[in-house]
């Protein structure tokens, strides 16, 4: 696809959802105005990039959304729902229908960060090493820059139980982690996300992506309702 | 009931799972590859595509307000502090419909009514101070001004 092939891609999405869902054509539209402002800002390779990835994302989610709400009957939603896997329904049903419906604080904050060309993706190694153990023992995972930047949450994790749990990871030799930890649970409570994991990791240690893997699994079946767990390894 | 709802819509329902399957995809390949995983979906990402986004569009005046007011302008910090509870969208239209007004002063009085809409939650003057009355005149001037440079551009 060519790059500008992505601008009609999104204005055709709009004009479906117009009519389906106004709340995801009033999202998109946001989205296209917004990317029309951070064009202004000062731009590397690496915006572009992310930006172009963005919206690979928020048109394909949102794709899927529409498939979903087209359809006339919640019998029928159903039937569609259970092609997914438990993280996805999750995703889909709890965490992009809020987003759709609430009025997102940062997203005003992600822009501005854009614009100063200050985007950087950390742990991104690390996070496919944690992600692909996990579904190698089964788990499954998702992974959205809106989930990220906009909700406090790296990924979503499912164990054996089908218990979506979002969970944060943070290197301890960040050290700005007390105040991260502490926006951390504000913006999980904003977005009414019932329970979180925040791991403080050391890098250092042996086996620590191991670690992950297990705590992320043992508390996405077992951490209870409003905990909100901060866990340094 | 699955066979039904196949039957009834094969092509949707293929379509969804086609959907499904790429979503599932583009996230393993964000994954593996990161920033880099652009080059996959995209033959010139380092083009100038976002230069030109949205270049052969003109901006509604709405579309100009919420940009405006999205902004660090020190007005519009005011503005989205004093109607937080708004979403941009509403406040940019109400804005616009102030401008109906013929008379600047008629204006400024329109205004400063938005502004005030969201501190006394529909009874508009009562609870509303000289002082905090006098600083949302003013607000509404500096508006009014913004709100006229933007009409222009328009």
């Amino acid at each position: 696809m060519q790059a500008q092939d992505i601008k009609q891609t999104l204005k055709s999405l709009i004009k479906e959802a117009s009519t389906i869902d106004p709340s995801l054509a009033k999202r998109l539209e946001q989205i296209d105005r917004w990317v029309k402002d951070v064009k202004s800002g000062s731009l590397n390779g690496n915006t572009k990039r992310f930006l172009r990835l963005f919206l690979e994302q928020i048109i394909k989610d949102s794709q899927i959304w529409l498939d979903i709400q087209a359809l006339s009957s919640q019998e029928e939603q159903e039937v569609y729902y259970t092609k997914m896997t438990a993280t996805e329904k999750y995703w889909f049903r709890e965490l992009f229908a809020k987003w759709l419906k609430e009025n997102d604080p940062k997203f005003i904050i992600w822009r501005q960060k854009l614009m100063a060309g200050d985007f950087r993706q950390e742990d991104g190694d690390l996070l496919n090493s944690v992600v692909n153990s996990i579904e190698v023992r089964g788990g499954t995972v998702i992974k959205r820059y809106i989930a990220d930047l906009s909700m406090a949450t790296d990924i979503i994790v499912s164990s054996r139980q089908d218990k979506a749990l979002c969970i944060q990871l943070t290197s301890l030799a960040n050290k700005y982690s007390q105040e991260k930890s502490d926006s951390w649970e504000s913006t999980l409570r904003f977005w009414a996300i019932e329970r979180g994991l925040f791991l403080n990791y050391n890098p250092g240690k042996n086996d620590f992506i191991n670690k992950i893997v297990n705590l992320s699994l043992h508390n996405s079946d077992n951490l209870k309702s409003r905990i909100y767990l901060k866990f340094s390894l | 009931m699955i066979r039904e709802v196949k039957n009834d819509r094969p092509s949707k329902f293929e379509e969804f799972l086609r959907h499904l399957e790429e979503a599932r995809k583009l996230q393993d390949d964000i994954l593996k590859y990161g920033l880099t995983a652009a080059n996959l979906y995209c033959e010139d990402v380092d083009g100038d595509w976002l230069e030109t986004w949205g270049d052969d569009e003109e901006n509604t005046f709405v579309e100009s307000v919420v940009n405006f007011l999205e902004s660090n302008d020190s007005v519009a910090v005011k503005v989205r502090k004093q109607l937080k509870d708004k979403s941009l969208q509403e406040i940019a239209t109400e804005l616009e419909n102030c401008l109906s007004f013929g008379e600047e002063e008629e204006r400024i009085f329109a205004l400063k009514n938005v502004l005030v809409g969201s501190v006394t939650s529909g009874s508009i003057y009562r609870d509303v101070s000289d002082d905090d009355e006098i600083d949302l005149l003013d607000l509404a001037e500096e508006l009014l001004e913004k709100l006229t440079h933007i009409c222009g551009e328009n």
